[in-house]
């Protein structure tokens, strides 16, 4: 792969290391936020954008909103940490009440990992997704994610009718 | 580094940047909007009924639901359940999941009089069906009767498909049955007829086959003396006797190998399955236990430690047997267990439960707080 290499920066423009080398994020609403390329490179889709030369600029993330971008940012960071130490409680404990979050702020982190391509951020939020409708009730589950029932009554009776057994 | 650029926010401060917002969602983002590969994420990590729950919520996750690549044959939540017919409707059959602690009835078309599951495996049924007998005079013009064929096949309630063996004619009772999965579907389907200790006989079929293939077997230096488990793993199929003898057939190249009885102190040995190979677990009175797998190269056993069966949780009836992956290492003792046979025309009186032993401290524990039918047994819905 040494053809599209030459399109990154030279290792030697940076001021140290490389581990130390700076990235520029830009939300939607139009902070800037600087991390270690390390960090921002956990997400598949940024890492493609920097192979592809856009590293040397701002990145901007469209439909990512400042106070989510952040919030993805810490995971970003804290995993690089976990990466380099491997500490499988540590990083569960840090995974859970990370994701103890209300389920608007969990549909904007959903959204951002699945769009960003963080597979460690995704693989957590749809688990936390998962829990939260584990052993529930449709009705139950529409409240909780406030989401009207929209469907059809043949619609819905097509499933009730042919697994009448799960919701009695 | 320095920040010079009031407009930068470092990561560091990101915590108390994030107290302050609010993540309130507006029309367009909406849960019931969620990417279908997204919601089929989601389904990944919950089983079958969970899944039919999330299905009834709103019209965008039904269509995901319906559009799931995977789909799902089994109950998808790894234990196996406790089955039995319902008392009154025989084609009513009563279900309950160990992990939920749920109970469910479903109906079985097929299920009536004379029918009994004789094997389960991730979410299908092997369904047995006697026939009755057919009457007819000899050549002295006597008369006199012959069963009919029984009828087998495979059900799964959850998607409610039905798959056709061919009958079995002139069947000798008692036999057993067993299948292997591919892709999740039934693939070689075993029946073994054991009430001759001298010489076991196997029928072998694949789902929409015309005919059963038989492979007899009479070399046997030990006599196989009682029925101790059936499982078809690959090509190979198990014979495990109640005395802890075990004789292999290989399917490909139709050979037979037998192994030493298990010598044994204990009074129970049953067969499970544990990542791709036989295992065995002899257990005495519900206390002390030990773990053998079978080296498949070197047609031997070989104990083995605690450390390797950690996790591996143990589903036992008298005349059943199910290993399944899950945390800590517990023996789910499904007490009052009927023989296959009798489960067939005993009336329910009440005598089975559930118990849970945890093998590395002893402690027991009942299951489900009522008492069960005598016809309950274990079933493979995982």
């Amino acid at each position: 792969m040494a053809s599209s290499s030459s399109s990154l920066p030279s290792p030697s423009s940076s001021s140290s290391s490389s581990s130390s080398k700076k990235l520029v994020l830009r939300s939607s609403d139009e902070k800037h936020f600087e991390v270690d390329e390390a960090v921002a490179l956990q997400s598949e889709m940024i890492k493609q954008m920097v192979e592809d030369g856009f590293g040397g600029d701002v990145i901007p993330l469209l439909n990512v909103s400042s106070n989510i971008l952040s919030k993805v940012i810490d995971y970003c960071k804290k995993h690089v940490d976990f990466d380099s130490k491997k500490k499988m409680d540590d990083r569960r404990r840090w995974d859970a009440e990370y994701i103890d979050v209300g389920v608007d702020e969990l549909y904007h982190l959903i959204m951002a990992a699945n769009y960003r391509n963080i597979k460690g951020l995704l693989d957590l939020t749809c688990q936390k997704v998962a829990d939260t409708i584990k052993g529930k009730k449709p009705k139950q589950i529409r409240i909780i994610f406030n989401i009207k029932n929209d469907v059809t009554p043949e619609g819905e009776q097509k499933i009730r009718k042919e697994h009448s057994w799960a919701f009695e | 580094m320095t920040m010079t650029n009031a407009g930068y926010i470092s990561s560091e401060t990101a915590e108390e940047f994030n107290d302050k917002k609010d993540h309130s969602l507006t029309a367009e983002e909406n849960w019931s909007e969620l990417p279908h590969l997204l919601l089929w994420m989601i389904m990944e990590h919950l089983d079958f009924v969970d899944n039919l729950r999330l299905a009834a919520v709103c019209h965008n996750w039904s269509f995901a639901f319906a559009n799931c690549p995977k789909k799902l044959q089994s109950a998808g939540d790894t234990l196996p359940w406790v089955m039995y017919p319902r008392n009154s409707e025989r084609s009513k059959l009563v279900f309950i999941s160990v992990s939920k602690k749920e109970k469910y009835t479903i109906k079985l078309p097929n299920f009536f009089n004379g029918t009994k599951s004789i094997y389960s495996k991730q979410g299908w049924l092997l369904l047995q069906r006697r026939n009755g007998l057919r009457w007819f005079k000899d050549s002295l013009q006597r008369i006199k009767a012959e069963r009919l064929p029984d009828s087998v096949f495979l059900y799964n309630p959850f998607t409610k498909t039905e798959l056709e063996m061919p009958d079995i004619v002139k069947p000798k009772d008692p036999y057993a049955g067993s299948f292997s999965t591919f892709d999740g579907y039934p693939h070689y389907v075993v029946l073994l007829e054991y009430n001759d200790p001298t010489q076991i006989t196997l029928q072998i079929a694949k789902p929409g086959d015309k005919a059963w293939v038989k492979y007899s077997y009479n070399g046997q230096s030990m006599p196989y003396s009682g029925f101790g488990g059936l499982h078809v793993l690959g090509v190979h199929v198990y014979c495990f006797s109640a005395t802890g003898g075990m004789i292999i057939f290989n399917m490909r190249d139709q050979t037979w190998t037998e192994l030493p009885d298990l010598a044994s102190r204990f009074e129970l040995s049953y067969m499970g399955e544990h990542e791709g190979e036989v295992v065995i677990l002899q257990v005495r009175n519900l206390s002390s236990f030990r773990f053998f797998r079978l080296n498949n190269a070197q047609n031997a056993w070989e104990e083995l430690n605690i450390n390797e069966v950690k996790n591996l949780n143990w589903f036992l009836g008298r005349y059943t047997c199910f290993s399944a992956k899950s945390f800590g290492m517990k023996i789910y003792h499904l007490y009052g267990e009927l023989e296959p046979n009798d489960r067939l025309f005993y009336l329910n009186d009440q005598s089975c439960g559930v118990d849970v032993i945890d093998m590395m401290d002893g402690n027991t524990q009942n299951l489900i707080p009522y008492v069960l039918p005598s016809t309950a047994t274990w079933v493979h819905m995982a």
